[in-house]
């Protein structure tokens, strides 16, 4: 976080902050869209007390916009930006866990950035994405221990539950965020310096 | 009171619910909820809104909690459940009234925390086009549908064209700003001074003083 204040003002230009605020919106709404679904699959999943699987299915989903932040700015902080950026739009919206989403959307945006901080900022490639992957699962999941009260459940759930949200990071923001990478490679849109 | 601080009280107060594993106070912070609400004037949409809203997230803890839970389970369940109902009941002492006070409160952020120029003024535009957001992603999917393709939420595709509408509205929006005068990093004066008054100070203080001291008692 040091590093964020002490560039606040020099490194961080305009258009980057314009352009880590639209994903991040863009971000927000696109899963916005997806909320009549995933209300539907975790309704139908509620009785059998198994919601928490589909909340754990599509977190990847929610936490895209940071890892996209970080390899369209390429600076440290850029992924914590994104993710509370995209958390404050859902809250905007009427998300269900009220204030709750900005303190989660800081935790998520810390858990994946922390990958491409392993890397030392210097890798933007798919190892740090997937790096970023790994680190969010762990961070996030321990954060739901405490939030969710997952330190309540039996061993065996939280096994299950960890892995589903690790194969859901890995999807979307590991697989789909290297493939949104070679797009904008391809299209030579992002050609900067 | 001035949105930021009203902003920080419910934020600290949220962060430690996350830790707190007791009905009572989540039952209170709701009480207290309800109690405020009643002086801000609600439509019934809002108090439909804020019932209905958490009832998915909070029975979907409970009933799982309740199946697959061990240890003190039962009294977890019950903690989740009025947990939902808190953070969302006291999240909307800020959120709905926010668009009132949005321009104090972004205000409030440049002159009073601090915050760099270029994040306010970019959260200011950036908010102005969330309806032109939800309306270009709309279009995105619409167009591929003319060409016989469904672009899913799993796809790459959505959200390169998503990305390429942020790129070329970030550029856009910068220009714009700069050429209607907005340098970045430049001292700005202001048309209307923020001031926080005294008594928003002492309300937070109370506030959370109070908060800290409901803790003590080793509630269910």
């Amino acid at each position: 976080m040091q590093t964020i204040l002490k560039s606040k003002s020099t490194r961080w230009a305009l258009r980057d902050v314009l352009l880590l605020a639209f994903v991040a919106v863009f971000i927000g709404f696109i899963f916005w869209v997806l909320g009549p679904v995933y209300n539907i699959l975790s309704a139908a999943l509620t009785p059998m007390g198994l919601e928490p699987f589909a909340n754990n299915l599509l977190l990847g989903g929610w936490m895209m916009a940071a890892p996209l932040a970080s390899i369209l700015i390429k600076q440290a902080g850029a992924g914590v930006l994104g993710e509370v950026f995209a958390a404050a739009v859902e809250m905007l919206l009427g998300g269900q866990w009220g204030v709750a989403t900005l303190l989660s959307g800081l935790v998520q945006g810390v858990g994946s950035e922390a990958g491409f901080a392993i890397l030392g900022y210097k890798n933007w490639r798919w190892q740090a994405i997937f790096a970023s992957a790994v680190t969010g699962t762990i961070v996030t999941f321990v954060w739901s221990l405490f939030r969710d009260g997952y330190t309540s459940y039996s061993f065996g759930l939280l096994v299950a539950l960890f892995i589903t949200r690790f194969i859901s990071l890995l999807f979307f923001g590991g697989v789909l965020v290297v493939a949104i990478q070679k797009l904008i490679e391809k299209a030579g849109v992002l050609r900067r310096d | 009171m001035n949105p930021l601080m009203k902003f920080a009280i419910v934020m600290v107060i949220a962060l430690e619910l996350t830790f707190i594993k007791s009905v009572t106070i989540n039952l209170i912070i709701i009480g207290v909820s309800a109690f405020l609400y009643l002086f801000l004037k609600l439509s019934w949409k809002q108090w439909l809104w804020l019932f209905i809203l958490p009832l998915l997230p909070g029975f979907g803890s409970w009933f799982s909690l309740m199946y697959f839970g061990t240890g003190d389970h039962v009294h977890m369940a019950w903690v989740m459940l009025t947990r939902v109902f808190a953070y969302l009941w006291l999240g909307g002492l800020f959120t709905l009234k926010l668009t009132e006070e949005r321009d104090v409160f972004l205000a409030t952020l440049e002159q009073k925390a601090k915050l760099s120029a270029t994040f306010v003024y970019a959260l200011v535009g950036v908010l102005n086009f969330m309806p032109a957001v939800n309306q270009q992603i709309k279009t995105i999917r619409v167009a591929s549908q003319m060409r016989g393709q469904t672009l899913h939420i799993w796809q790459a595709q959505l959200y390169f064209k998503a990305i390429l509408s942020a790129i070329r509205w970030s550029q856009n929006l910068a220009e714009g700003m700069v050429s209607h005068g907005f340098t970045e990093g430049a001292p700005r004066t202001h048309l209307q001074v923020v001031s926080i008054a005294k008594r928003d100070w002492l309300i937070l203080i109370i506030i959370l003083i109070a908060f800290q001291l409901l803790l003590i008692p080793n509630w269910y």
